[in-house]
């Protein structure tokens, strides 16, 4: 899930630029989300938003990370997408 | 020879082959569990630098190469060349140097731990500290307005204003290595604000071998466990859905990934039944068939969530709790069909 504070965004365009799938758009001096269920929370319009004003929790949709972090609690070390093991077996 | 141990002889023979290039390829491993790639100086490709790119497009959900990290500089390119950023996967790396080889361009790669662009983005390995870090060693920042074109695709991981406070001029480039060399000749760097993600069919064909190869060693396991009691079918099955799977992915009916998996399965299951019918197959192989298809299709679909580039966290969690039970029934109640039928 994505939101933009709308108080603080500054309308400058970065969230348009960095967006992979071209979901964030500036109109009226505001950034918005076009269509939230296309949105993979990838988290880079956050990340680079200089006003600070997106909100977005970064997560992964695979399989394997919900397995390994939502069923078995396994926390991820950040070897790849939420899989630890030593195989370093990666989706995506 | 009983039954029993012909079938585990087969599934050796199976095994055996992939086992050993596996190990052989392991052993090509050097310098710190990089591979020494001869194309980054010689900006030439050897027969052996081919076989491992196609190994690691067979086996492209094992990180089984990486790249030794570091500033690489492509026909002796000097440093009023353009500066191009990517991670240290192999097949990455082989696949951008192709694309820019008779360019001057250098190439800063980023360890990642032979992770993908996206995916080290997305985890935190291919970061702004990353970078500044390399660029640091490689005295990249002793001179000024240093300039650099990320992958688009690091974004979610590389914190661009940590860049400008390093004194770096960041540029995002291209999504796609096939973009760059038109992004180089346009003479122009900019933003690439106009790149998008396209999982065409393309990059889906990409994807359905080294998903059918996953799922193969899978099957195969299923295969020596059960004593190759169900036949070769449930590996045709298996392979079958996972090449067509993701190619067929846009056209087969459903909203989200696993009911097109369930889609798929349940037309899968009434074709072996008509078959099994027309050719007056045996009950048993016919039924452990017809439950196998459904629940292996909705296996390969919520697993392909991961290889996607469009699935989202909420989305596939609220299918992985509706489908997955579904899945784990199916599998149950082969084991019933196994031994009483």
């Amino acid at each position: 899930m994505i939101t933009v504070d709308q108080k603080k965004c500054t309308g400058c365009g970065q969230c348009e630029i960095v967006c992979p799938h071209g979901i964030m758009k500036v109109s009226d001096g505001t950034a918005f989300v076009l269509d939230d269920d296309r949105c993979v929370t990838c988290g880079a319009c956050g990340l680079n938003c200089p006003a600070d004003a997106i909100l977005v929790k970064q997560q992964t949709g695979c399989l394997v990370t919900i397995i390994k972090e939502d069923i078995l609690k396994m926390k991820c070390d950040g070897q790849s997408c939420g899989n630890s093991n030593s195989d370093g077996q990666a989706c995506g | 020879m009983t039954g029993s141990s012909s079938l585990y002889v087969q599934a050796i023979i199976l095994y055996l082959p992939l086992a050993v290039f596996w190990i052989y390829f392991r052993q090509l491993r050097k310098h710190d569990g990089h591979v020494t790639v001869g194309f980054l100086s010689e900006t030439r490709f050897s027969f052996m630098e081919y076989l491992r790119a196609m190994f690691s497009w067979c086996f492209l959900f094992f990180r089984i190469y990486s790249v030794r990290p570091g500033l690489y500089r492509l026909n002796q390119a000097d440093d009023s060349a353009p500066l191009l950023v990517t991670c240290n996967n192999y097949l990455t790396v082989f696949l951008l140097v192709r694309r820019v080889a008779y360019r001057k361009v250098r190439l800063m790669i980023v360890d990642t731990g032979g992770i993908n662009v996206w995916c080290s983005a997305g985890k935190g390995r291919f970061s702004a500290e990353a970078i500044i870090e390399i660029s640091q060693q490689e005295g990249l920042l002793e001179g000024k307005g240093l300039e650099m074109v990320l992958p688009k695709l690091a974004l979610s991981g590389v914190r661009l204003i940590d860049l400008k406070k390093a004194g770096i001029r960041p540029i995002i480039g291209p999504v796609y290595a096939a973009d760059v060399p038109e992004y180089l000749d346009s003479g122009d760097l900019k933003n690439r604000k106009e790149d998008h993600v396209v999982f065409g069919l393309r990059a889906r064909a990409f994807t359905a071998f080294p998903t059918a190869v996953q799922f193969f060693y899978y099957v195969l396991g299923f295969y020596v466990i059960t004593l190759g009691y169900a036949g070769i079918s449930p590996v045709l099955i298996t392979i079958g859905l996972a090449l067509s799977y993701p190619i067929l992915f846009p056209w087969i009916p459903g909203r989200q990934f696993a009911d097109r998996g369930l889609v798929m399965g349940i037309a899968v299951s009434l074709i072996i039944l008509a078959v099994s019918l027309t050719a007056g197959r045996d009950l048993q192989r016919t039924v452990f068939d017809v439950l196998f298809a459904p629940a292996t299709a909705v296996f390969i679909a919520l697993s392909f969530t991961g290889v996607s580039p469009i699935s989202n966290y909420d989305n596939v969690r609220k299918e992985t709790a509706r489908f997955l039970p579904v899945v784990v029934v199916l599998y149950i109640l082969l084991i019933p069909v196994m031994i009483f039928l």
